[in-house]
């Protein structure tokens, strides 16, 4: 166990992170994707799971994107008879991405990427302080 | 000459490691601050006397070639422990929380910046004692 671990540790959860900040771009960019004829469903919300495995090799417990699944809440419907996409009764299937909980979702993913970036420097600091003893 | 062999060098090296160990364990819980279900930890706290009192401590002994020696041994300085008395607990089963982490990390990094100033000093002394002999 030595400190090189430690940014191994932090990089997987920036990955991690990463992963997620991905998926809610995906989403974002999506949430007025509906399908192109009636009848076919838009576009479904992901949302990315976490997990944590052991890494045999260093001994420690690193992050990964166990999946990403689709959220299964219901879809929205707006009247509007006009779109190609309408069903008989003239409703139209929106996507069921909702950007305030995208937002919020991607401030999290941001703080938490952050925190990770600090345990990096701060475990930099320590190996630089170590290394500094030897030009005492 | 080992430097190892005097006492307060030794203290001051078991001191950075355990610093170190404790560094990857809370880089450990930051990096799973959004997984579910994880239980934030921590190390055992470092005291003056557990670090004199270790080298007195018992070890089991393999008396038999096919005795296992174990990976963690008898339990030292470097403990991992689940933390006793989280923040909060999220929702979700999960105890880490960003600031108290921060909060901790800050400390195990100037912790560590006085041990390797002390270590330095240490060193400067002995090479002043040894330059005046000349």
């Amino acid at each position: 166990m030595d400190l090189y671990t430690s940014m191994a540790v932090s990089a997987s959860g920036m990955k991690a992170q990463g992963t997620r900040l991905k998926t809610i771009a995906e989403n974002l960019a999506n949430a007025n994707t509906t399908a192109e004829t009636p009848g076919d469903l838009p576009y479904r919300r992901k949302v990315v799971m976490f997990q944590n495995a052991l890494d045999r090799q260093m001994g420690v417990d690193l992050v990964r994107v166990a999946k990403i699944d689709v959220d299964k809440k219901d879809f929205e419907r707006r009247y509007d008879p006009s779109h190609p996409s309408a069903d008989a009764d003239g409703y139209v299937l929106l996507p069921n991405v909702n950007s305030v909980v995208e937002a919020m979702d991607m401030r999290e993913a941001q703080r938490s990427y952050e925190a990770n970036l600090s345990a990096v420097d701060s475990a930099r600091q320590m190996l630089m302080r170590t290394i500094d003893i030897l030009r005492a | 000459m080992n430097l190892e062999n005097l006492g307060l060098f030794k203290l001051m090296s078991r001191k950075m490691g355990w610093l170190t160990e404790r560094q990857n364990v809370i880089a450990a819980n930051i990096a799973n601050a959004d997984t579910p279900d994880y239980k934030g930890r921590d190390l055992k706290p470092f005291t003056f006397r557990d670090a004199l009192s270790d080298s007195r401590r018992l070890q089991p002994t393999a008396t038999n070639a096919s005795h296992l020696q174990g990976t963690r041994g008898a339990g030292g300085l470097n403990q991992e422990q689940r933390q006793r008395n989280p923040y909060e607990t999220a929702p979700d089963g999960n105890t880490v929380v960003l600031e108290e982490q921060m909060l901790k990390q800050g400390q195990t990094g100037m912790d560590y910046q006085t041990i390797t100033n002390l270590y330095k000093k240490q060193v400067n002394l002995i090479r002043s004692a040894i330059r005046s002999g000349g």
